[in-house]
């Protein structure tokens, strides 16, 4: 939505619905193809889309989308009407869903606003050409020529010229002196405003009223002309700009961080509505709202769902973050300590309690299952069976489970690479198949399901499983292996193949070959800080499994001091904590450290060296070791003490921290009961 | 050759609107929605009604969609077929989609969004059926 100015209602409105009943379509058709039937409810059903997106494009004036979305209207028309036994769905769902493509990527334009629009003649002939065969083929029956559907009124909307609001806006304050003995000031205050008016229409500025009232003259005089303005301009180009005024004595130009200022002044905008006599049309919302209100009582019961920007969500979410911190930060005082105080923690038990539910409420409001991003996946399963001669069919099963809207978005990319790859590495052709003695169609499987405060995306399919050989020959190719051969476990060797630059295939293909896609699935999943498991049988097949966090805002952690700093450790990755025998420590040549705990070997890390904090505590029998582990690696974490365990909100380190570096092991910061701030160990970077 | 009125406070956008749309056609200027009404019912008894009207939404004294209403409900009193109505287009820089459902309602042709793209508002004066040179053109 970047592109797009806010206040372009109809056309966001526009793109909104269109790209609904596009996917509402792509759907239809797909159902169609697979039954191998046209049903007269699909027909209707994709009738009436098209004829949905010609009207609305027509009124848009993009005319590109109506005349294409008019010529496969006027196909179904015939469908519907005669109904013909024998059409050829291949073939009619081939130009369909070509059709339902450059429809896409025209809305694509029209949302980046770019103005080129894409030739539909071809695929206009295509549809033609079809509906041509079609009606010789059912030349004997009645020859009524098929009527174009009747328009509809005639309306139409012409979108602006340019983005209303633009993108990139920054605010100033400006004051201007002029010289003394210039007279008329406030006819020159208002030349200076109207020749910002071509560049902005958010001005506003004091005194406000120069030209009604002459007496301003004195303010202007005394105080100078202060202008607030919204501006794409930078600071250099307002300071030239002002500069040129006549008769200017002097000119303090500021550039305000936010708009508060600004709307601060709110003039009663001068620019846009000059005259309080000037008539805007109530919205008949407000006049009938009686009439309304009537309706709405009917009707709630139909209505329950709305939407909402997900901004505000976001905002909500950090809203609650910021008061489960306050919520500690009252009642984890220190100044509180040593007082009896049984009614103020009866009370803070129940903010407590009410704080949970809220933050439990809030969360499931940003939940959103993952039917969509799965159900897109048909349409790659389709396009790459055709493409490469396969067979092979995906089953969903759990599509209703819920995740995180900003998860959602993260994971969209990973699953249509992996299933790529399970069908163009995976999946064998049908002959080789039949050799084998497995059944004719591949089968991929994907499944999500929920695990405790994480969600498993399994992607199972019945193909040729990983070649272990080639994975490593491909490695030693490219000089990708970390470590010798013989000391690669099975799942090391697996995980070769989402390094970037990775491929086993020789020739570059449409699918695959880059190696970039697998790399995309990792990164993905590193940023919503998930993680990715292969197995493989070979000859079997394969399964993938991503395990993601439900949510990425709110996490229990322990706390844990080192000197004076402190660090919060994901609760999840913790195995056990203990202080351990002197005698259990071993140091090896390099002098590296180690604790052998019931014949297992752990290296462990000293979180005061690593992060440099001084501390007395430096032999391990006075301290505490964290076991931590993740993806079947284990890590002692040394630290001084626990401090206890915490639902923590996870704020990203500010901007100015990470510009100087990049902190190895941390990745985010969080607010404890008392104030002090509190580092959140990334367990996956330290293991790493 | 039209005849087309426009109405319109906004000095720069009168000027603009008479300057681009006097190649099509004879244009008479109104600054308020009580002058354009004036000005149809004149157009109305003189018997030379006007081709095409642009209206601005927010104007002094009466707004646009107000004008728009009255019009048509003029011209519904005086039994003037759908098709012989006069055409009108809104010219507005507001674009609340409630607003542009409202101004569709009470029957205007099209509804454009300041700053106004020529190239469309020509392409619609021809699918109104206002023009009818060729589009390439």
């Amino acid at each position: 939505m970047s592109g797009l100015s806010g206040n372009e209602q109809m056309l966001e409105m526009y793109l909104f619905e269109t790209n609904h009943n596009i996917e509402q379509l792509e759907a239809y058709i797909l159902e169609m193809e697979k039954t191998g039937i046209c049903s007269e409810d699909s027909i209707n059903e994709i009738f009436r889309n098209m004829h949905t997106i010609k009207g609305s494009s027509a009124m848009m004036l993009f005319n590109n989308i109506a005349e294409l979305a008019h010529a496969m209207e006027d196909l179904f028309y015939f469908i519907r009407e005669k109904n013909p036994q024998t059409i050829d769905i291949k073939v009619l769902s081939d130009i369909l869903l070509e059709g339902v493509d450059f429809i896409k990527i025209e809305l694509e334009k029209i949302r980046s606003q770019d103005s080129e629009e894409g030739n539909c003649e071809p695929l206009m002939n295509a549809i033609k050409d079809f509906l041509g065969t079609l009606r010789t083929n059912y030349s004997t029956d009645i020859i009524t020529e098929i009527k174009p559907i009747s328009e509809a009124k005639l309306q139409y909307y012409i979108i602006p010229d340019k983005p209303l609001a633009v993108a990139s806006t920054h605010y100033y304050r400006v004051v201007l002196f002029f010289e003394d003995g210039c007279e008329m000031e406030n006819i020159r205050a208002y030349t200076v405003i109207h020749n910002l008016k071509q560049f902005t229409d958010s001005i506003n500025y004091v005194p406000s009223d120069i030209i009604e009232r002459p007496e301003t003259i004195s303010i202007i005089r005394e105080k100078g002309f202060t202008i607030y303005m919204k501006i794409n301009k930078s600071y250099q180009e307002m300071e030239e700009f002002f500069q040129k005024t006549i008769f200017l004595e002097r000119l303090e130009l500021v550039e305000l961080n936010d708009d508060s200022e600004y709307t601060e002044i709110e003039a009663p905008q001068p620019a846009v509505i000059p005259d309080s006599e000037i008539r805007v049309p109530e919205l008949k919302s407000k006049i009938d709202t009686k009439l309304k209100e009537k309706e709405t009582y009917s009707s709630s019961t139909a209505q329950s769902i709305i939407s909402v920007n997900v901004s505000k969500l976001d905002k909500l979410m950090d809203l609650v973050g910021e008061i489960v911190i306050s919520e500690a930060l009252v009642t984890q005082n220190p100044e509180l300590e040593g007082l009896e105080l049984d009614d103020f923690y009866k009370a803070a038990r129940q903010l407590h309690k009410n704080m949970t539910e809220l933050q439990d409420i809030v969360m499931s409001i940003r939940m959103v299952p993952l039917a969509n991003s799965l159900h897109k996946l048909h349409r790659i399963v389709r396009d790459m069976n055709k493409n490469l001669n396969k067979e092979a069919e995906l089953i969903l099963i759990g599509e209703d489970t819920e995740v995180d809207k900003n998860i959602i978005e993260h994971i969209s990319d990973p699953l249509m690479h992996l299933v790529r790859n399970s069908i163009d590495h995976g999946i064998e052709a049908t002959e080789a198949r039949e050799a084998v003695g497995k059944p004719r169609t591949g089968k991929i499987i994907i499944e999500a399901k929920n695990s405790g405060s994480d969600v498993l995306i399994i992607i199972k399919d019945d193909g040729r499983g990983f070649n272990k050989q080639r994975i490593i020959e491909k490695a030693l190719e490219r000089d990708l292996l970390p470590k010798p051969q013989g000391e690669m476990t099975d799942r090391e060797i697996y995980n070769l193949i989402f390094l970037p630059g990775f491929s086993t295939k020789d020739n570059v293909s449409e699918y695959s070959g880059r190696g970039v896609g697998m790399d995309v699935v990792t990164k993905n999943l590193e940023t919503i800080g998930g993680s990715i498991l292969v197995e493989s049988k070979e000859g079997m097949g394969s399964v993938i499994t991503l395990k993601i966090p439900l949510t990425l805002a709110i996490i229990d952690g322990m706390n844990v001091r080192v000197g004076n700093s402190r660090y919060t450790i994901p609760t999840m990755s913790i195995k056990e904590s203990f202080r351990p025998e002197e005698s259990d420590i071993i140091v090896d040549p390099d002098g590296n450290e180690m604790i052998m705990v019931r014949g297992n070997c752990y290296p462990i890390l000293r979180l005061h060296k690593l992060y440099q904090v001084k501390t007395d505590i430096c032999n391990f029998t006075e301290g505490i070791l964290i076991m931590i582990e993740q993806e079947d690696k284990t890590l002692c974490v040394f630290a001084d003490e626990l401090l206890g365990q915490q639902q923590v909100v996870v704020k990203t380190l500010p901007d100015f921290i990470k510009k100087i570096r990049k902190i190895h092991g941390i990745s985010g910061c969080t607010m404890l009961g008392d104030g002090s701030i509190s580092l959140i160990i990334n367990v996956a970077d330290l293991i790493m | 050759m039209l005849k087309i009125l426009i109405a319109e406070d906004d000095f720069a956008s009168r000027k603009f609107l008479s300057t681009f749309l006097s190649q099509y056609g004879e244009c008479d200027v109104v600054v308020d929605g009580l002058e354009a009404i004036d000005a149809y019912m004149i157009s109305m008894r003189e018997k030379r009604p006007y081709d095409l009207i642009c209206l601005d939404i927010m104007m002094p004294k009466i707004d646009g969609v107000k004008v728009l209403k009255a019009i048509r409900d003029i011209e519904a009193k005086k039994y003037i077929l759908p098709e012989k109505r006069v055409k009108i287009i809104i010219t507005t820089a507001l674009s609340e989609a409630e607003l542009v459902h409202e101004a569709f309602e009470y029957g205007c042709e099209a509804y454009a969004s300041k700053p106004i793209k020529t190239d469309k508002f020509i392409e619609v004066m021809h699918k109104i059926g206002l023009l009818f040179e060729d589009l390439t053109k």
